[in-house]
């Protein structure tokens, strides 16, 4: 069934079905584009008693800041746990050099799942993490992308970006979830 | 069944394209169930939106009498869940496979790494496990509309062992079937729609006990009252 549709869609170029852009592009206000979107920042449930369980608007994360983000299909994953998170743990020193006050790595988790994976991760001092539990902040950008059939329900897609005072400088999506060439912290750090 | 092998076949293609770096990406369909009894209306009893946040790691709150959509008698429907195997590979098993022919205690949480479910209600099925097993439990399992990916990071950070098995009713269809949603997407803490705290004991599948908490509470849906019950 899902097995037919695969193999039909291998006989049409990436350009008809593939993803590699979204709703936003360079140039375009990352504020603007998900109004009235908040993410939760990756926390302890006892955290989030104590602060409320309070959300972090857009703004507040990107307003008069260089920021690097990326977004990922989920936490715990393969490519996502193996190569995509490290990526930017290992570069993080040089993002700091190019003037970057942060690297945001965002799923579509809750952010408690998002903080144990993190603390596994052991990357919680180099990347803020944040949980986009109700994908509205993807679906805004258009990042989303329905991975039921692997049973994860709507998911993000793998990008990255370098948002400039809200602005967007570089968006890089890949074609698929499970592909990381154009979304590692080597490319975006050359296009800062 | 058919629909059972194409399922689990083009799951599990899903899942490699997703954690294996290939060329193709596409929008698979939403995996299909094989054909189970007319899934009865949704109840929200209207007090889940009035649940205080402290609910969740509340401890004493009498179960109030709440529309419950599963109820003892009951067929379980049949569903896929996920989960990962102790050799790693993501798998997927039914509720069929789970309770046909045996004696299965199935209970759920609403959120892996949240205080009550960590802390109290899976650490109590592991604690009762060999005493539930002794008295003619075949399967002890956990449902949570988590993904697989969490079920498993969850299981070895609280060192489950194989006693309970943790399943991923990653999209929701099963607790949606039972009508045991518990619909948080108002609510800051940032979990979704996710299921209500409950433990059951199914014989063949169909249901012979029912604990069925309001939400997330934890009053009566802990091992030792399957325990009693048994």
């Amino acid at each position: 069934m899902a097995s037919a549709l695969v193999r039909g869609a291998r006989r049409f170029p990436p350009a008809m079905w593939g993803r590699g852009f979204a709703k936003v592009a360079s140039g375009d206000d990352i504020v603007a584009a998900a109004p009235d979107v908040a993410l939760q920042k990756a926390r302890s449930w006892d955290e989030g008693v104590s602060s409320n369980f309070s959300t972090t608007p857009l703004n507040d994360l990107f307003q008069g800041k260089k920021v690097v983000i990326f977004g990922l299909p989920g936490a715990y994953t393969g490519v996502c746990s193996a190569q995509h998170v490290p990526s930017y743990q290992k570069n993080i020193d040089k993002f700091k050099a190019k003037g970057v006050n942060s690297v945001i790595c965002v799923a579509v988790n809750d952010p408690y799942s998002m903080n144990a994976w993190a603390e596994k991760l052991q990357a919680k001092d180099a990347i803020e993490f944040y949980g986009d539990f109700d994908g509205k902040f993807h679906k805004s950008l258009e990042l989303d992308i329905d991975l039921s059939a692997a049973l994860l329900g709507p998911r993000s897609h793998r990008w990255s970006a370098y948002v400039e005072d809200g602005k967007i400088k570089a968006l890089n999506v890949e074609k698929a979830p499970s592909e990381f060439k154009v979304s590692g912290a080597e490319v975006i750090l050359d296009q800062i | 069944m058919a629909t059972a092998t194409t399922t689990a076949a083009s799951f599990s293609t899903a899942v490699r394209r997703l954690c294996v770096s290939t060329s193709t990406s596409i929008r698979l369909r939403h995996v299909t169930t094989s054909a189970r009894p007319p899934t009865r209306l949704i109840s929200t009893p209207t007090p889940h939106r009035l649940l205080p946040l402290l609910r969740f790691s509340a401890t004493a709150s009498p179960s109030s009498t709440t529309v419950s959509t599963i109820s003892v008698g009951d067929k379980l429907p049949d569903a896929t869940l996920s989960y990962f195997g102790s050799d790693g590979e993501l798998k997927t098993i039914t509720i069929s496979d789970l309770t046909k022919g045996k004696k299965t205690v199935l209970f759920a949480v609403p959120g892996a790494f949240t205080p009550t479910c960590s802390q109290k209600h899976l650490p109590g099925f592991v604690e009762k496990a060999k005493e539930l097993k002794a008295k003619g439990v075949d399967v002890i399992a956990c449902v949570s509309v988590n993904d697989a990916f969490v079920m498993k990071a969850w299981k070895e950070d609280l060192k489950v062992g194989d006693e309970v098995l943790l399943v991923s009713d990653g999209n929701g269809v099963f607790t949606k079937a039972l009508g045991v949603e518990l619909d948080l997407s108002d609510k800051p803490v940032g979990l979704g729609v996710r299921s209500r705290r409950y433990s059951l004991l199914a014989e063949d599948g169909v249901v012979k006990v029912l604990n069925l908490e309001e939400g997330g509470s934890f009053t009566n849906s802990g091992a030792e009252d399957i325990l009693k019950a048994l």
